[in-house]
């Protein structure tokens, strides 16, 4: 009887569904593009996951199923969990650095009373966005080279005597670099969420707390960051699951001999191993596995943050 | 109206027919990749010229060496090859020709390649790749030892001989870098500005009987074919190096510049000393690549010389790649043979993408002799190599004697030819290692990390030897060790 009842309700459904979309037919077409996009390039490319449990070559094709082969394999290079262990560090530290810095910038930026010098600043704030990592190492080395940098020069100009280390090559110092040059390229674009949140919370809350004697800092903290709290913790989310991106623009541009112990990562490595040495199954199997962190983040961090506040996730 | 569009499809019609002849007479087209750090537009007059002498519309992409190999792995995977490429590694070679993807060229050769089988006779049939078919050519030029070049008019300026050994070259090394040789009174000079590449590194490294690349092997005492990283003096030598970098005499930034980089600080005079190939440094760059005033003779301005007379690793062809092989798909096979065979193998086409065309580009003093001058604005070597000259053909053909030999100046003819008296021999191995394909790049980076960290660390050099030595093994050393040892040793007939 239950099951019989429970067709009806999913017949009913469909039923509902068809007539929907026959009723708005050309609002589900503009569906069709984007699906397409989707299906084309994110879906039907997941086929070559198998690659990660078969031998496969580029000119010879898809090979024998190996069983988790490759991964034991891929494990047992010092190479990769050199990789792993700085993807891990340097993701880590980008998201402690640079998570905070957009909230702080937005939260500045919304109290500058000049509209010009407020568009100006988030212009220029938001420009190094769209400069390239190459261009970017270029400005650096630039910057920082020995012999005919600017900053060694200064520091020469004042002392003489200065020893000076480029950053850039010293192993103590280029994960700081790799750091400070991200939350300044990215920092910028990570406050238009937050100032288009920002503006859309409503002004007789400020002015109700001003009637009750709040000043700026606790308007700040009571109305600005509790209203961005939804907003924080969505984008929160999303950082997380994009946390094993490390970056493989901004770190293939700065690896050199001597620091790439220190910030070779999956994404460098898979590289590697995938297009310069043509090892495609291993690159695969590197690929899945970091995919595979970040939807278990995802989800724990989706969790967690359910628990803390039912209204709050992106599921 | 009906009537109206059955006149307008009728009047297509016969236009589409007509205009199907002029389809046909359209010239075949020819696709090429070449590993080469030039960069040069897409069309230009030589390329033109090429094109009009075999008869085809060709391209030639030109993908830096550093990138090539990258490069040709994604074509391979998104099934773009072009028509005509060339193959660095052996496993992906011979995975290739297995699965049917390179043209056997040998019906083609006598028709449409007679300089090839002339020049090549029974070598031909050396590359790994050539078994049941021609399936590759392996190039026989190119094969430059580098040099230990040295600026004349510096050693005068500070008041030195020309240095011989460890000692007298440290010691020239730091007249260069603290004694204002170019008596400009700024201290904006170095002995040396190396990049990593391991070319700039090879007089001091045979100096400790290393024949030194990373990818290099010695052979110890026990019999053991390993890797130059386990060399019982490679400590010495990077203590040595040690003491260059801390001492100043190096750029300190060598490991973050371009070997392009490198080459400018000699352009510009900020290095009086570099090893590298003689060709580059006193014949292809001279006198258009220097920035400073320099004679009309290279020789007065630059001297080579060796440490303790023990000169740079000794190069061998490397039969075990192919610089050329063609696309199985390849639509005019023929034309891509002629064109291999015209670019590389036949004098005409070796100076046409070497000099550029004649009467344009160049003209000859005298060709018997191999004196030529440029141009117009073709003596700018920026403006040359934009029009396509030298870019298709870097070592002036394939052949052992080609454009680029018979134009040498003697300065560098000399060089070379000193140079190979006294090359560093290493245990060549000419099979391809089963470890050298699954390991390989993996071992090179880690004694090229090897090499940089220990010149510049603060901390415990031997400790932090014995670590990258440790991984090298655990990395698949152990097995090329193994592998290598007794290769060479067959190859050996022991």
């Amino acid at each position: 009887m239950a099951v019989v009842k429970s067709e009806r309700l999913e017949q009913g459904r469909v039923k509902r569904l068809l007539r929907d979309v026959r009723a708005d037919w050309m609002l589900y077409a503009l569906l069709i593009p984007g699906l397409t996009y989707f299906i084309l390039f994110h879906y039907i490319p997941m086929y070559g996951v198998t690659n990660a449990f078969r031998e496969y070559s580029p000119v010879l094709g898809v090979g024998d199923w190996v069983g988790l082969e490759v991964f034991t394999d891929l494990f047992a290079r010092e190479a990769f969990r050199r990789a792993l262990r700085n993807n891990i560090i340097i993701s880590l530290l980008k998201l402690v650095c640079g998570f905070p810095v957009p909230i702080i910038l937005s939260l500045m930026i919304n109290e500058i009373v000049n509209r010009r010098a407020k568009k100006l600043v988030q212009t220029a704030i938001i420009l190094p966005n769209f400069i390239s990592w190459f261009i970017i190492s270029g400005l650096l080395f630039a910057m920082f080279n020995v012999t005919s940098g600017a900053i060694p020069g200064l520091i020469r100009m004042f002392d003489p005597d200065a020893v000076v280390t480029n950053v850039l090559s010293d192993k103590n110092s280029i994960r700081a670099v790799v750091v400070i040059s991200y939350v300044w390229q990215a920092s910028g674009m990570g406050t238009i969420v937050y100032l288009a949140a920002i503006t859309g919370i409503d002004p007789q809350l400020y002015e109700a707390a001003m009637i009750d004697g709040a000043g700026k800092w606790k308007q700040m903290w009571h109305i600005t960051m509790a209203s961005l709290r939804p907003t924080i913790i969505v984008l929160f989310i999303f950082r997380v699951g994009a946390v094993m991106d490390a970056g493989f623009d901004q770190i293939y541009a700065l690896s050199n001999a001597l620091v790439v112990s220190e910030i070779d990562i999956i994404d460098t490595y898979v590289y590697s191993i995938g297009i310069e040495q043509a090892k495609f199954s291993e690159a695969t199997a590197a690929g899945l596995f970091k995919s595979a962190i970040g939807l278990a983040l995802v989800l724990a961090s989706n969790y967690i943050a359910k628990k803390v506040d039912p209204d709050s996730g992106i599921m | 109206m009906k009537r109206f569009t059955t006149l307008l499809l009728a009047l297509l019609i016969v236009l589409t027919a007509m205009a199907l002849p002029a389809l046909a007479e359209e010239r075949p087209t020819l696709t090429m990749i070449l590993p080469n750090d030039n960069s040069v537009p897409e069309t230009n007059e030589v390329l033109t010229e090429l094109s009009n002498r075999i008869g085809a519309d060709i391209t030639i992409s030109l993908v830096t060496t550093e990138d090539y190999d990258a490069r040709l792995n994604t074509l391979i995977a998104s099934n773009t090859l072009p028509d005509i490429y060339a193959v660095n590694d052996t496993a992906i070679l011979l995975d290739l020709r297995d699965a049917g993807m390179l043209l056997d060229m040998t019906p083609y050769l006598d028709e449409y390649g007679p300089d090839i089988v002339e020049y090549l006779g029974d070598r031909i049939e050396m590359p790994v790749v050539n078994e049941g078919g021609i399936y590759g050519l392996v190039s026989e030029a190119g094969m430059y030892p580098a040099n230990l070049a040295v600026r004349l008019d510096w050693l005068e300026a500070v008041g030195m001989e020309m240095p011989t050994d460890l000692d007298s070259f440290y010691d020239v090394l730091y007249a260069f870098t603290y004694n204002d040789p170019d008596g400009n009174g700024v201290k904006d000079t170095y002995g040396i500005a190396p990049s990593m590449s391991a070319t700039f590194f090879q007089h001091i490294m045979a100096a400790f009987d290393i024949p030194f690349a990373y990818d290099g092997t010695v052979q110890l005492e026990d019999g053991t074919v390993t890797t130059v990283m386990k060399h019982p003096r490679f400590l010495e030598a990077i203590e040595y190096l040690r003491k260059l970098y801390q001492d100043g005499l190096m750029d300190p930034d060598f490991a973050t510049i371009t070997q392009m980089q490198s080459f400018e600080r000699l352009w510009n005079g900020q290095v009086g000393v570099m090893d590298f190939q003689s060709v580059g440094i006193t014949n292809n760059w001279y006198p258009g690549r220097y920035t400073f005033e320099v004679p009309e003779d290279p020789g007065e301005i630059f001297g080579f010389t060796s440490l303790d007379g023990k000169g740079s690793r000794k190069l061998y062809a490397d039969y075990t790649t192919a610089d050329i092989v063609i696309n199985a798909e390849c639509e005019h096979p023929e034309l891509a043979v002629a064109l291999v065979n015209y670019m590389y193998y036949t004098e005409e086409g070796q100076n046409l993408t070497y000099l550029g065309i004649e009467g344009v580009h160049y003209e000859w003093i005298d060709q018997e002799a191999g004196t030529y001058q440029r141009l117009g604005i073709y003596t700018d070597d920026v403006v040359h190599r934009a029009a396509g000259a030298y870019v298709y053909n870097i070592f002036g053909g394939f052949t052992t004697e080609n454009a680029e030999t018979r134009l040498m100046n003697q300065t560098t003819r000399d060089a070379q030819a000193a140079e190979w008296e006294i090359v560093t021999d290493w245990p060549f191995i000419s099979q391809v290692l089963e470890a050298d394909t699954e390991y390989g790049t993996t071992l090179e980076g880690i004694v090229e990390e090897c090499f940089a960290q220990l010149i510049v660390t603060t901390g415990d050099v031997e400790a932090e030897y014995q670590a990258f030595v440790e991984r090298w093994e655990t990395e698949g050393g152990l097995e090329f060790e193994a592998e290598a040892t007794a290769a060479y040793l067959e190859e050996q007939g022991e």
